[in-house]
């Protein structure tokens, strides 16, 4: 009957269905608890003077619900908190005094959605999401990017990665050149480039992020610097030969702003670095597809299971491998303070709430993201 | 320290559309009602919630219909120049254009305001002026897909009173009479758009101001004001000014709390240290040292001694912000006195992508 009454389209049909609901379920209203007199029973096709029994349920079926005050009717909009760990759900009123409360012009405290600026559906009924920092750490990790992520706009999570602005751009024009950059890799022929023809200023940039990054270690061998030199040269030759990534190569980059690095090389090898990193199905199809003479393929070959990003299978499955870094607070007790770490490869905290008890959890807020189906 | 800061602010930027205020933490309304530019003065822990504060001020009272307005004008400039561009090299390709162009003018928005589209870096439109005999020449140049062209002039005499903004701008062919109204109609709008400014600054020092060398305070303010504040809509600095040698007796904080040691999780490396060696160094007492100042106060050992171990007993020794120090000594000795100290200035992230590709950071990949 309910499903009837919501389906009614025509004013009087729905008005009609739900006085027939409010008198089917009045007779079950037992008791006095939770029900109350109807101050509109003219609404329920009853006489003014005839006392109605109602209930919050009839109530959300009345068309004076949100102008009367005895409906009870809450009509705000809320946020519900989600576990994704056993981990214990803080005090109501720790929320809503420090987390959810700041104040106004006059020094008076009123409620606010700290996510405001931060996501579209600020102040808009949704799920956040409660989950400790060592469960999130565990799932959001980083394997690769060992810096600052102050930058950075997405998270692979297939590669257990952070994502920033230039491999953002990079990712929307690979996907409308894929099939063109993977012939061109295909098409390589070793004799064509038989050595590194990087720019001066390209060598030195891309000599600080291999020692950086373990591609390189002091101890090995020259051949392998140039045999990194040569596979790098070639990924950026192939980039070079579409416009659109020259194009995007183009654009200044910040260090550490636009792209993980602290160093300044052209926007080419950069891009060729993160291609590698971002895509490293395309790395394995260079080597497979290389062909070249016994040394430089082992070489090659060596230097690639250096470079390659190790992907996790057991998430592969997921619809979205691209997230978006969450805004999240950290409640947290005094004691810990020192765990708190600012900018995680999959998130911001963008504040911290001192909890009396001993925990450090993160209330997350999955900018439209579902972190309860499957994620955790 | 705090209201010593204020104070010293007020003075250097005068009372005209400035704010120089000390909120309380979590009172983000009464930020966010302020216009014009405001430096907001913070104890260094109120740093954790920098993000937070920033989208506050940035959403609290968003002005919806100037923004609406802009949003559309900004449109109609892409738009009458993609229909010019669609004519050389196809719909398509200027779609990708408009949309490309879009984006550029969002995080122009973000980060310098409307004004930012019309003049400077990357901006949509530049005007260039040359002198000639008894004129001046100025050019009207739109960023279109291969660079900028010159799309209007106008001339004026040195005897005229020079034309305001972009009036009586000729188009160069009618094709770009209809770009250069909106060009221009977006010029008229961004200067009635206010744009407000936000320096804030995060403070700590282990001693009260009069501790402290005064023209080495003043020193420090006057660069962060007129040097050091930057020119984004909002800035975020970290100052921590210390003695070098920690005297408990003289009321000397001895270190950073947890909430404060976690604040400093917000700067970044590369900052400024000043130095300020007080009158019982041996920069001063030893005639060598004297002789070479102010390059003896890199040189100084037990000054630089003092200070590490400083760094280490704040706790700040493994702090970003104490990465690319750029040393600065500050050389008065008119007030000197005998308590050696040493500053940090450093940059904070404000979250608001001003200098990035992206425009509003995690939202771009949702």
């Amino acid at each position: 009957m309910l499903l009837t009454n919501l389906l009614e389209s025509d004013e009087t049909e729905y008005r009609f269905a739900a006085s027939a609901f409010q008198r089917l379920i009045s007779s079950s209203i037992e008791d006095n608890s939770g029900s109350y007199q109807c101050i509109n029973p003219h609404w329920f096709d009853s006489e003014l003077s005839t006392p109605r029994e109602v209930d919050s349920t009839t109530c959300m079926l009345c068309g004076y619900r949100k102008y009367c005050s005895l409906g009870r009717f809450d009509d705000r909009e809320y946020v519900e908190i989600v576990r994704l760990d056993s981990s214990r759900m803080p005090s109501k009123k720790l929320l809503q005094q420090r987390c959810f409360c700041a104040f106004d012009s006059n020094g008076n405290p009123k409620v606010i959605d700290p996510f405001l600026g931060f996501t579209r559906n600020a102040y808009q009924t949704r799920k956040l999401y409660l989950i400790s920092q060592d469960e999130f750490s565990r799932r959001f990790p980083d394997h690769l990017n060992h810096c600052q992520f102050d930058a950075a706009v997405g998270y692979d999570s297939q590669l257990q990665q952070a994502i920033w602005p230039i491999d953002h751009l990079f990712l929307e024009k690979y996907e409308r050149k894929r099939v063109a950059l993977q012939w061109e890799l295909d098409c390589i022929e070793p004799n064509a480039l038989s050595s590194g023809n990087l720019q001066q200023l390209d060598q030195i940039c891309l000599g600080k992020i291999a020692f950086e990054r373990g591609w390189l270690t002091p101890t090995d061998p020259r051949d392998y610097h140039d045999a990194l030199h040569l596979l790098m040269s070639r990924f950026v030759g192939v980039l070079k030969q579409q416009r659109i990534f020259s194009d995007l190569a183009a654009i200044p980059m910040v260090p550490k702003i636009d792209h993980p690095f602290n160093y300044s090389g052209s926007g080419l090898l950069h891009l060729a670095i993160r291609w590698i990193e971002l895509i490293p199905t395309d790395l394995d199809r260079y080597i497979k597809e290389l062909g070249a003479p016994d040394l430089e393929q082992e070489n090659q070959e060596h230097l690639a299971q250096r470079l390659r990003v190790t992907s996790h299978p057991e998430i592969t499955q997921r619809d979205t491998r691209y997230l978006p870094r969450f805004p999240m607070i950290s409640i947290i007790s005094e004691a810990r303070l020192s765990e708190v770490q600012f900018e995680q490869a999959a998130g911001r905290i963008i504040d911290v709430i001192l909890a009396e008890d001993d925990s450090n959890l993160l209330l997350i807020d999955s900018l439209g993201i579902d972190l309860s189906d499957g994620w955790m | 320290m705090i209201d010593h800061i204020v104070s010293l602010i007020q003075d250097l930027i005068g009372p005209d559309d400035n704010n120089v205020v000390s909120p309380a933490p979590r009172h983000f309304s009464e930020l966010a009602e302020l216009s014009g530019i405001t430096f907001v003065i913070s104890k260094l822990s109120d740093a954790v919630s920098l993000p937070l504060r920033v989208r506050r001020i940035q959403y609290e009272f968003s002005e919806e219909d100037t923004k609406i307005g802009l949003d559309f004008l900004i449109e109609s400039v892409i738009d009458k120049a993609s229909q010019i561009i669609a004519l050389q090299i196809g719909e398509q390709d200027a779609e990708k254009w408009a949309r490309d162009t879009n984006l550029l003018a969002n995080r122009i928005l973000a980060g310098r305001g409307p004004l930012g589209l019309l003049s400077g870096r990357g901006a949509l439109v530049v005007e260039e002026s040359k002198e000639e005999a008894h004129e001046v020449i100025q050019t009207l140049r739109f960023r279109f897909h291969d660079g900028r062209k010159p799309i209007a002039t106008r001339t004026h005499r040195y005897t005229d009173v020079p034309p305001l903004r972009f009036d009586d701008y000729e188009p160069k062919v009618p094709e770009y009479a209809e770009l250069l109204a909106s060009i221009q109609s977006l010029r008229d709008k961004s200067e009635a758009t206010e744009v407000h400014k936000f320096h804030h600054l995060y403070l700590w020092s282990d001693l009260p101001a009069s501790s402290f060398q005064p023209s080495f305070v003043e020193r420090i303010v006057t660069d962060y004001v007129r040097r050091y504040r930057g020119h984004h809509i909002h800035t975020a600095k970290i100052l921590i000014i210390a003695s070098s040698s920690c005297n408990e007796k003289a009321g000397t904080k001895i270190t950073l709390d947890s909430s404060e040691r976690l604040a400093l999780q917000r700067g970044f490396e590369d900052g400024i240290l000043y130095l300020a060696p007080g009158r019982k160094e041996d920069i001063f007492t030893g005639p060598d040292l004297e002789l070479n100042r102010p390059h003896s106060v890199l040189d100084s050992r037990g000054y630089s001694q003092d200070i590490g171990a400083r760094f280490k007993q704040l706790g700040l020794e493994n702090q970003r912000i104490t990465r690319g120090l750029r040393p600065v000594v500050h050389e008065s000795t008119v007030d000197l006195i005998d308590t050696s100290a040493f500053a940090i200035l450093s940059d904070c992230w404000t979250g608001t992508w001003a200098e990035s590709k992206e425009v509003d950071g995690e939202q771009v990949m949702s």
